[in-house]
């Protein structure tokens, strides 16, 4: 997992500052997560906490790699109910929060670069920091993990000005179960602005 | 000059998407009672219908260790409490006996308080920057740490059996009931109610209680 990260930030570090705008695409998210699977039977609740920052360096007229850094919170609070381990049982009013931080390497194929509205799809690889907490009464469980992460990616960029634009992208994170963790992945639904072109 | 103005609506859209980030908890003292219950599943419950109970409630204190005279719950609430656990007993067929000798179990409640104090730096903090008049700084964390106080109560209902011993002479628990909540924020009509669900609860989440 920490080679990923340590390839994320060589990555990051290959596309310095000194490139021309027009050769990169950087843009700030709002983001909206859906838990999916396992992270859906944990909490059910969409996300309205959330944000992405995404950076691409055009590496020929459609396709731009970079990185990706994202934050979504989930948190859901269940009725008071009864939670059951062998002959154990426990009840209250249970809490449930879980931060995740994607980071990722991507790549996006634009496919009419040159359009006002500038469609791509694209692919990220990478690891999500999760942290999940459980709040019950006056206690608390967290658990912390790093997720292995995959995330296919669909969005369009509208060129409102020369260098600025809406965009407007979804994407899956599928974060692999950990040893500490079940899979903690989602779907998000991003508007943001971007800059660059 | 474009570029400054790119950046500020970045930040100016990083702090919206910012804002209110952290989110709810329990509103209400009683959000945070909870209920545990555990036994001993190879111990049979049927047919033994009797037990013995004390009239009053140990509070769990450094004097038992210590050797001092033990303390109790004050009445007021013992009573509340020991009504409680009578009335579910009974609903549960159970018949109170005055000699603990003779009885099948022996119920056991005990009661502890315990106030934890918490100090923390407000992750928000550097907001109380923005408040300074011009020149002065900004971005401080505030000089002191915010310290708050929570009081919370425990009340242990275990349940011995009185018929047998081990070999060190020592009665099993084969069930136990504890109930924790804030002791705080709370007035006594509001407590009563509190720990009369509580303990309703920790009879109804063990239906293998009855003789």
């Amino acid at each position: 997992m920490k080679k990923i990260v340590l390839s994320i930030i060589i990555i990051a570090g290959m596309f310095g500052t000194s490139a021309k705008a027009q050769d990169n695409v950087y843009s700030f998210q709002y983001s909206m997560g859906f838990s999916m699977g396992d992270f859906n039977d944990f909490i059910s609740a969409p996300s309205f906490r959330g944000m992405t920052f995404d950076y691409r360096k055009m590496v020929n007229e459609n396709v731009g790699v970079g990185i990706e850094l994202g934050w979504n919170v989930f948190y859901e609070d269940k009725d008071y109910a009864t939670y059951t381990r062998e002959t154990a049982s426990i009840t209250g009013k249970q809490y449930r929060y879980c931060s995740t931080v994607p980071m990722l390497a991507s790549a996006d194929y634009y496919f009419a670069p040159a359009e006002k509205l500038s469609p791509f799809a694209g692919i990220g690889i990478g690891t999500q920091f999760t942290s999940n907490e459980v709040d019950m009464g006056v206690w608390a469980i967290t658990e912390d993990t790093w997720h292995f992460l995959l995330k296919p990616e669909l969005g369009v960029i509208f060129k409102a000005g020369p260098e600025v634009g809406v965009i407007v992208v979804a994407k899956y994170y599928n974060a692999f179960k950990t040893k500490e963790l079940a899979t903690r992945s989602y779907l998000t639904a991003n508007v943001g602005i971007a800059w660059g072109f | 000059m474009k570029k400054n103005v790119k950046y500020i609506f970045a930040m100016l859209f990083l702090s919206l998407t910012m804002a209110g980030c952290y989110p709810d908890g329990p509103d209400y003292v009683d959000e945070y009672d909870i209920v545990y219950t555990n036994y001993d599943e190879n111990f049979i419950f049927a047919g033994k219908p009797t037990y013995a109970m004390p009239d009053s409630v140990v509070k769990i204190t450094g004097a038992a260790t210590t050797g001092d005279d033990i303390e109790f719950v004050n009445p007021v609430y013992a009573n509340i409490i020991l009504d409680r656990i009578k009335a579910n007993m009974a609903s549960r067929g159970y018949t109170l006996v005055g000699n603990a000798i003779i009885a099948d179990f022996v119920l056991m409640p005990s009661a502890i308080e315990v106030t934890n104090i918490s100090y923390y730096y407000d992750y928000w903090g550097y907001y109380y920057g923005w408040y300074y008049p011009p020149g002065y700084g900004g971005y401080y964390y505030p000089y002191y740490p915010m310290v708050t106080s929570y009081t919370t109560g425990s009340l242990f209902m275990t349940l011995a059996d009185n018929k047998n011993q081990n070999p060190t002479g020592k009665n099993e628990v084969v069930w136990l009931g504890v109930v924790n909540g804030l002791l705080e924020g709370s007035s006594n009509t509001n407590f009563q109610a509190r720990i009369n669900k509580s303990i309703d609860q920790a009879f109804s989440q063990s239906a293998y209680l009855h003789p």
